[in-house]
């Protein structure tokens, strides 16, 4: 797996600043470029592959960070967000056992802001 | 002075409902199970009001039955079938983008499986083929498919879904809140469930339909007549019948003129501001249209519409505490931020529109520029 070119790290914020991030970030970057957004917002997982299709940049991963230290970071394991007593049962990310942090990669096309 | 734009959440009580509630609660005050004067006029109002529901929904007088919302009938409908079918299985197949109501009915029949859900396409529409594999299954209890998605708009492949299921020996049943009184009532179920408010009858009331030789059975104790739901809300069915007889005789016309509002919002919105998309079908249900505005929070873009005067919905979660994006947003590979919802009451104007137009480009500027301000904290 290529690494990526550049790592956003979208930790400890929510919808929409993730994808705030992630289109500056994109903005900035030529054609071909590898991002890699770390982030811990559920909607994340969601949000992102949609955002790349409409943008028409390229979904390459999205992986749930499990267990050990973080490659990008240097991190120790990634913490557990507790499950939302309201938590939607058909959202994919609403296993309570699932962790809530998302490594997503995707590559950026050119424009990368159209 | 305020526009709401958000009549699929619910309308006002219309005049005529009032007026015939009023006479109702007047007149029909007594317990239509007893059998003197005034419990007779309770009882005839109560008829009535069955007999109109049903001649508006396509089915017979006996099969509709009086609830206290959509929700209670949802969950009444899912429960019964269910109970209904104990002995063939518990699962329940769903559209994924079915209400949370009927979701959570499903969840609670399947115990310790899990309902199946037929996943959709881009704009929200049932993947058919993968429902009538689903419903093939042994051990399906029921299948439940909506009308009209409450969020995007989008109608669903009733017609197709009501074979499969059929074919399979499996009752459906369609949740039409978000579509009876805006959309013709589907004649494609063997239960179906609504709510009055949303056609411009009151609040706290549903209806409940189940077609002859549909095996539903009371999920609550039933009364000594074998009666269920307690003490009938008279007034209540009374209003609900005339709101929907009032929006049964106008639909046509209600349905072309929103339509036609829906169609400019739908062509004029996405040119407002960049990064501005239209999600779903343009042959959608005439009242709904839903836009992803990237960037910012749709809550925020909420609260913005409100101060500059219009009602609106966003299925976004981004700021509220459960943090739980709408299942159905995601479900259709939507951005599940910046989403806006608008649903036109009959009572819409073109100016009404003129309005909104301008005031949204603005309410989209100060919803991005608080994102980008929480961006940098």
């Amino acid at each position: 797996m290529r690494p990526a070119d550049v790592v956003v790290d979208a930790r400890g914020v929510l919808c929409p600043v993730p994808i705030i991030r992630l289109a500056r970030t994109a903005a900035t970057c030529p054609d071909g470029t590898v991002l890699a957004l770390l982030t811990d917002d559920p909607a994340a997982a969601h949000d992102v592959p949609a955002w790349c299709r409409l943008r028409g940049h390229e979904l390459l991963a999205s992986d749930p960070l499990a267990g050990g230290p973080d490659a990008a970071h240097g991190d120790p394991a990634p913490r557990h967000l507790p499950a939302s007593p309201g938590r939607e049962p058909h959202a994919p990310n609403a296993d309570p056992g699932q962790p809530l942090r998302h490594l997503i990669r995707l590559r950026v096309a050119a424009p990368a802001t159209a | 002075m305020s526009h709401s734009f958000d009549a699929a959440s619910g309308l006002p009580l219309s005049a005529g409902a009032r007026r015939a509630m009023d006479a109702a609660l007047e007149h029909g005050w007594a317990d239509p199970s007893r059998l003197y004067r005034s419990a007779r006029i309770a009882r005839q109002l109560l008829d009535a009001a069955r007999a109109s529901v049903a001649s508006n929904i396509g089915a017979l007088p006996q099969e509709v039955r009086f609830t206290s919302s959509g929700t209670q009938s949802v969950n009444a409908g899912v429960l019964g079938l269910a109970r209904g079918r104990r002995k063939v299985g518990s699962t329940v197949v769903a559209s994924a983008v079915e209400h949370s109501a009927v979701l959570r009915a499903a969840d609670w029949v399947a115990g310790e499986g899990e309902p199946v859900l037929a996943p959709v396409d881009h704009d929200g529409e049932m993947d058919v083929k993968a429902f009538r594999r689903a419903v093939k299954a042994p051990g399906v209890a029921l299948a439940a498919v909506q009308q009209v998605n409450h969020e995007v708009g989008t109608l669903q492949p009733l017609d197709q879904a009501h074979e499969a299921a059929r074919k399979a020996g499996v009752p459906l049943l369609v949740d039409a809140c978000a579509g009876l009184g805006s959309v013709p009532a589907p004649d494609a179920w063997d239960v179906l469930a609504g709510s009055a408010h949303k056609w411009g009858g009151p609040t706290g009331v549903g209806i409940l339909a189940i077609r002859t030789g549909v095996r539903w059975r009371s999920p609550t104790p039933t009364d000594d007549a074998g009666g269920w739901g307690g003490f009938p809300n008279v007034a209540g069915a009374v209003a609900a019948a005339t709101a929907l007889e009032e929006a049964t005789a106008t639909l046509g016309r209600a349905a072309a003129h929103r339509q036609r509002l829906i169609t400019i919002l739908r062509e004029r919105v996405p040119e407002l501001a960049p990064d501005v998309l239209v999600l779903g079908k343009a042959a959608a249900a005439p009242h709904i249209v839903c836009f992803t505005i990237l960037y910012a929070d749709g809550e925020v873009l909420v609260r913005e519409l409100d101060r500059a005067g219009f009602q609106v919905s966003s299925g976004s979660a981004c700021t509220s505490d459960v943090r739980r994006p709408s299942h159905v947003l995601a479900a259709m590979g939507a951005v599940t931020h910046g989403n806006l919802r608008i649903s036109l009451p009959p009572t819409a104007s073109e100016a009404e529109i003129g309005g909104f137009l301008m005031v949204l480009p603005p309410a989209i500027r100060a919803a991005r520029e608080a994102a980008t301000s929480a961006e940098a904290r």
